[in-house]
């Protein structure tokens, strides 16, 4: 059997085991488990730098930036080991003419990524070819799993590295990269004034998008990722917005009773659901996107907010505190077979749903302060996520459910961050000063 | 035609209030004494556009435009600055609430009641009613719970009497923190609803 069908099977195997989970002998399934199944294993993969082509400060400065992004990226996805960048040298001189792929394979490495950055007038010119280490039976050469070769100006050179570490995540596991997705988030530039901004998944260019000079919260995404609908209090009480991705026209959406919050579109993108409120009392509805109708969701007379679809569009996460305090409800998309799904703590809020169903993320008050919490749906199980000083709030999954981004004041004010799904790699993405309610776009 | 009595004294009386109320003293005697009516807090506002006054075009017979002189009654209130916003909210007492809890303490009842009968007797004030929270919990669950405290301080002035559409309710969630400090003291101060002139 070819070796690069062998790669995609596992590769494949990656891709089902996380929607499964394990039946272990009267024991919680540990959440590492839960998340990536059992068999599990990281693809030895080693990425080199770049040689370049055309020698000049620009062009070295580019190739390792690019390289940059592609390694930062490849590490982030949790799919591979890297191989340490030490052992590189032990591979001795290599080209794409002489990859060495028994030295890489003695270093540990199942698969190398060799790049190339070179100059053709303004434009970079860059090659990427993943190769798989283990050499044919009959020659002493690996095997090209693809090459690629992406041309644009000098601005685009992280764009170029995103883009071909997605190439190699998905040549590797099937999956889909993420490495070109946003996160879009609320900052606060003075008192009284939040805007929403969006930045790259790795917390790089942040862009602003409102500029109304009021205070602006909660974006959330369109399932096409070309708009995001937003609470916005420019009129002086909160209204629902939405504004295209670039932050060039945003228009009014919902401005009724009291208040209006919490946006949530449906994965079909033809309708939306949020908050409501009228006499002191919050309702989710939803609203057809074509024909305008609203349709009351919720009835009663507790706090109703921050509905969450799941990926089949079929039913909404949401918090409510009907029971006395804020837990995380279930109920069918139309409002019927409303379910309570937290059973342990006393405050739980915020739920997002995972791209692959099975899991929700939300947050939940533990001696004083607010940690992230992963649900098993099947089983009810829940899984403490995140420890430490301040409070956690507002998770949101990655698009291919293997990362959360939330907001902590862990580091004395609101930051937005991104970890894995066990918890583990927690990274601080913004810089700029009290940032909130991230939501990762598709 | 109009003799010089009647050009004038507008324009006397206009002056001397005036200069009486930019003093800060009452030189002059209020409206209630000039007209000789009690005053009426509706019909008091100062008021541009008083159809009893004409507006005579210019042309031959009124060659200064004297006659496009406007006269205005000034009343109590508005000698008085009852009418400022930031006296209004000075009137006004702020509510404080328990952590997660939009029901209103014995404290909040009463200050309730001095808001009520303020608002009472001045008929033509209109409020914001701004709920607030401390920065515990998510900004979308404190804009709701903001919401439901405004919305029972609300409803509890409009038991008391007081037209519900002069009160409009507005929840700042966590947004506007009155003290943006860490710590049980300062969350107490955050939980709250303010009422404002609007």
């Amino acid at each position: 059997m070819p070796r690069t069908s062998l790669f995609l099977m596992a590769g494949s195997l990656l891709l089902l085991l996380p929607a499964l989970v394990p039946a272990q002998q009267g024991e919680q399934p540990r959440i590492e488990l839960l998340i990536e199944g059992t068999g599990f294993q990281r693809i030895p993969l080693a990425v080199p730098e770049f040689p370049s082509v055309s020698p000049g400060d620009l062009a070295t400065s580019m190739a390792a930036e690019i390289h940059a992004v592609i390694r930062a990226d490849l590490e982030f996805s949790g799919y591979f080991d890297l191989a340490d960048p030490s052992l590189h040298r032990l591979v001795g001189a290599f080209s794409e003419r002489d990859v060495r792929f028994r030295q890489w394979q003695s270093i540990g490495a199942n698969a190398v990524f060799l790049g190339k950055l070179g100059t053709r007038g303004s434009e970079l010119q860059v090659e990427g070819r993943l190769y798989n280490t283990d050499l044919q039976p009959d020659s002493t050469s690996g095997q090209l799993i693809f090459g690629k070769r992406y041309s644009g100006e000098p601005n685009l050179a992280r764009r170029i590295g995103h883009k071909l570490a997605n190439d190699v995540v998905r040549s590797l596991t099937g999956a889909e990269g993420i490495f070109l997705s946003k996160i879009a988030f609320t900052s606060s530039l003075g008192p009284g004034h939040k805007e929403i901004f969006v930045m790259d998944f790795d917390g790089q260019r942040p862009v602003q998008i409102t500029h109304n000079g009021a205070i602006n919260l909660s974006p959330a995404w369109s399932p096409d990722g070309s708009q995001l609908a937003y609470v916005s209090f420019v009129s002086g009480r909160p209204e629902i917005q939405v504004v295209d991705a670039e932050g060039k026209r945003s228009r009014v959406f919902a401005r009724e009773g009291d208040l209006n919050s919490a946006p949530e579109w449906a994965p079909d993108g033809k309708s939306m659901v949020y908050s409501v409120s009228r006499e002191g009392n919050s309702e989710l509805v939803r609203i057809d996107l074509r024909s305008n109708r609203i349709t009351r969701l919720t009835n009663h007379p507790a706090i109703e907010t921050a509905p969450a679809f799941s990926p089949t569009g079929r039913e909404l996460a949401f918090t409510s505190d009907r029971a006395g305090s804020p837990q995380i409800y279930v109920m069918d998309a139309d409002g019927a077979n409303v379910r309570r799904v937290t059973r342990t703590g006393t405050y739980n809020e915020s739920a997002a749903w995972s791209p692959r169903g099975n899991l929700l993320a939300y947050c939940s008050r533990i001696a004083g302060q607010f940690e992230i919490m992963l649900m098993d749906l099947a089983t009810g199980a829940a899984h403490q996520l995140t420890r430490g000083a301040g409070n956690k709030e507002n998770p949101r999954f990655s698009p291919d459910g293997m990362h959360l981004t939330f907001a902590s004041n862990s580091t004395g004010i609101y930051q937005i961050h991104s970890m894995d799904l066990n918890g583990d790699n927690i990274r601080r993405l913004t810089r700029q000063g009290h940032s909130q309610t991230p939501d990762w776009s598709p | 035609m109009r003799t010089v009595r009647t050009r004038f004294m507008p324009l006397l009386a206009a002056g001397l209030l005036l200069m009486a109320t930019a003093a800060g003293c009452r030189t002059q005697p209020s409206d209630e004494e000039l007209t000789g009516s009690a005053p009426d807090a509706g019909r008091d506002r100062a008021s541009s556009s008083d159809a009893s006054v004409g507006y005579q075009p210019q042309g031959v017979t009124d060659p200064f435009g004297e006659e496009t002189l406007r006269e205005e009654t000034l009343g109590e209130n508005a000698l008085r600055g009852a009418h400022d916003p930031t006296w209004i909210d000075g009137q006004m007492e702020t509510l404080y609430f328990e952590f997660d809890r939009s029901s209103l303490s014995e404290t909040a009842r009463a200050s309730l009641d001095h808001n009520a009968d303020f608002l009472l007797a001045h008929p033509d004030v209109r409020v914001r009613v701004e709920g607030h929270c401390d920065e515990r919990g998510t900004v979308e669950y404190n804009l709701a719970l903001g919401d439901r405290r405004a919305s029972s301080a609300r409803e509890y002035l409009v038991l008391r009497g007081v037209a519900a559409d002069r009160l409009q309710v507005v929840s700042f969630g966590e947004e506007r923190p009155d003290d943006p400090g860490q710590g049980e003291a300062a969350w107490a101060r955050n939980r709250r609803v303010e009422f404002h002139a609007r």
